[in-house]
């Protein structure tokens, strides 16, 4: 039982079947898998979730299928099934889901605002309402003095700041962070989930897809877990392709949405749980 | 005075002063030494170059008085700056129709219709101006200027589309995964990602690409002596063995050349500044 009086009804987000082939290699199959759209009394309460697998398992395959970048037209690649996202449900086209990838590439020929500019384009927004809304981002990610410099002049943290802002400006409420927390000090990961948490906190359907190793920062903010990994056969061997093996609702578990949840000896002994499955993945 | 103090003076007090320490530092690897430091490298390999020509070069090569004197004797009878005008005016014609070409055939590889005629162009660079030069001379009906252009954007077009098309093959493809993430058309993928993304690899690429021209420069001047030019000048000179007006001409040549590479730089520095900021100054 949950501390929480919530429902989760609406499907905001759903891959039906998929799999992917490489060549020959098959790197997913039958993956089946959705996300709800959390809805609270008198708080607003986007989705993160977190997405946990072994290296090399497929996981950004995976997200580059979510955010629309692997289509069925992609060359070298068969992709089959359907990803389906929003509200009403639809086919996903790339731009409707942010991909921040793992070395946060920015337009390095242009400045910050520029960089956050460009993701305003289909905006419809005029000129002083991009600049406004641009300044606000800026503001809230304490980086309104660096408006004006190059990304190669910003360090890990403020550079993966822009590269989020900049998804979060331009797509439809999705937002998928390829390992987010890698070569970060602990001091800027629990800034990280600050950040997330707040960019959940401010519409309903807003959505967070945390792809990582990295368990604690991870379940400490999500409120659902995907465990990737490969079907063995009867010997133990390994099948090719991958798909979500686990999904964990931590809401129903009554592991999400509290504060400092990540000093409870529950999350401890889930997270020991989830270390043992990773494990077997 | 201060440059002989910043220049002379200081390098070769710390010379005296900390010998040992900048040797040292000079044969550490990826050491970054000062400007001081770095002056005394120059002054000493300088000298020892300079030394070996006074002792066994003179009797192949003119010593480097003789070079300065005939460099003098040429510039005061005048004829030589007409010549150096001449090819100036065809390095500059020739350059800027190569980057025409260059660029349009290059960026033209963004649409697969025309990643062959790339790929074929680039590997034209194999061929031999000797063998292409009847093609050429026809082509341009005996116009010796339009051939000597011709045969300039030619030889150094096939190696600078060949570089660019390397540059733009090597783009990361997170790149172009970045650009469609945030929307952008395909059209406008291509311009920030492969051709604002890229250019001032572009610039280092010309730079290079344009300091073979002069290399090439002799070769092609001399197919219509007619017109003149430094490379005409400089073979008939060889022709009689005079090296130290050869030796001159070299000279000017490479001032000429060296000032063409610093405005290379300039412009790389002016257009892309952002892309010096995270290297290492050495």
């Amino acid at each position: 039982m949950n501390d929480f009086n919530y429902t989760a009804d609406k499907t905001i987000l759903e891959a039906k079947n998929v799999g992917l082939m490489i060549g020959n290699n098959i790197i997913l199959r039958d993956i089946n898998v959705s996300i709800k759209d959390f809805v609270r009394p008198d708080v607003i309460q986007g989705q993160i979730i977190g997405f946990l697998g072994p290296s090399g398992i497929g996981k950004s395959k995976f997200s580059e299928i979510l955010a629309g970048v692997i289509t069925k037209n992609t060359v070298g690649m068969h992709l089959t099934g359907d990803v389906l996202v929003g509200d009403p449900l639809l086919p996903v086209h790339v731009g409707n889901v942010g991909f921040v990838q793992q070395r946060y590439p920015l337009f390095d020929h242009m400045s910050v605002y520029a960089n956050l500019e460009i993701a305003l384009s289909h905006s419809g927004l005029n000129h002083e309402q991009k600049k406004e809304k641009i300044f606000e981002i800026l503001e809230k990610l304490k980086m309104k003095e660096h408006f004006n410099k190059k990304p190669n002049q910003l360090s890990g943290g403020q550079r993966q700041r822009i590269a989020i802002a900049q998804q979060f400006l331009c797509s439809d409420h999705f937002i998928i962070l390829d390992e987010p927390f890698s070569g970060l000090d602990p001091l800027m990961v629990d800034e990280l989930c600050g950040l997330i948490k707040a960019i959940v906190s401010k519409d309903e359907m807003n959505t967070v897809i945390i792809v990582s190793h990295e368990l604690t920062a991870t379940l400490s903010i999500a409120d659902t877990l995907w465990l990737m990994g490969r079907d063995r056969d009867e010997k133990g061997n390994l099948i090719p392709g991958a798909k979500i093996q686990q999904v964990y609702d931590l809401v129903e578990m009554n592991l999400a949405w509290h504060p400092d949840i990540a000093a409870t000896p529950e999350f401890a002994k889930f997270r020991g749980e989830v270390k043992q499955a990773y494990a077997k993945l | 005075m201060s440059i002989l103090k910043q220049y002379f003076l200081q390098p070769v007090m710390a010379f005296a002063e900390n010998g040992f320490a900048t040797t040292k530092d000079v044969f550490t690897p990826n050491k970054v030494i000062s400007k001081a430091k770095m002056s005394t490298v120059v002054i000493v390999q300088l000298t020892i170059l300079f030394t070996l020509w006074f002792m066994y070069g003179s009797q192949l090569l003119p010593n480097p008085y003789d070079i300065l004197l005939s460099m003098w004797k040429l510039l005061q009878a005048g004829k030589v700056i007409g010549e150096l005008l001449t090819t100036l005016t065809l390095i500059i014609q020739s350059m800027a129709i190569t980057i025409v070409v260059s660029f349009a055939i290059s960026y033209a590889t963004i649409l697969p219709f025309f990643r062959p005629l790339g790929f074929i162009v680039s590997k034209l660079r194999f061929l031999t101006l000797v063998g292409l030069q009847f093609a050429f001379t026809i082509w341009n009906h005996g116009d010796m200027h339009n051939l000597k252009i011709s045969l300039f954007v030619f030889s150094v077009s096939v190696f600078f589309i060949d570089s660019m098309i390397t540059i733009i093959n090597s783009i990361d493809k997170e790149r172009f995964i970045h650009a469609r993430t945030i929307q952008l058309s395909e059209w406008r993928t291509a311009w920030e990602v492969i051709i604002m993304g890229t250019f001032p690899k572009v610039l280092d690429a010309m730079r290079s690409n344009f300091a073979m021209a002069w290399m090439m420069l002799t070769m092609i001047e001399v197919i219509s002596k007619s017109d003149g030019g430094i490379g005409v000048m400089m073979a008939d000179q060889n022709k009689y063995l005079w090296l130290d007006a050869v030796f001159a001409m070299q000279l000017m040549i490479l001032i000429l050349a060296m000032g063409q590479d610093a405005l290379f730089g300039l412009l790389k520095k002016r257009t892309c500044g952002w892309a010096f900021n995270n290297i290492e100054k050495r």
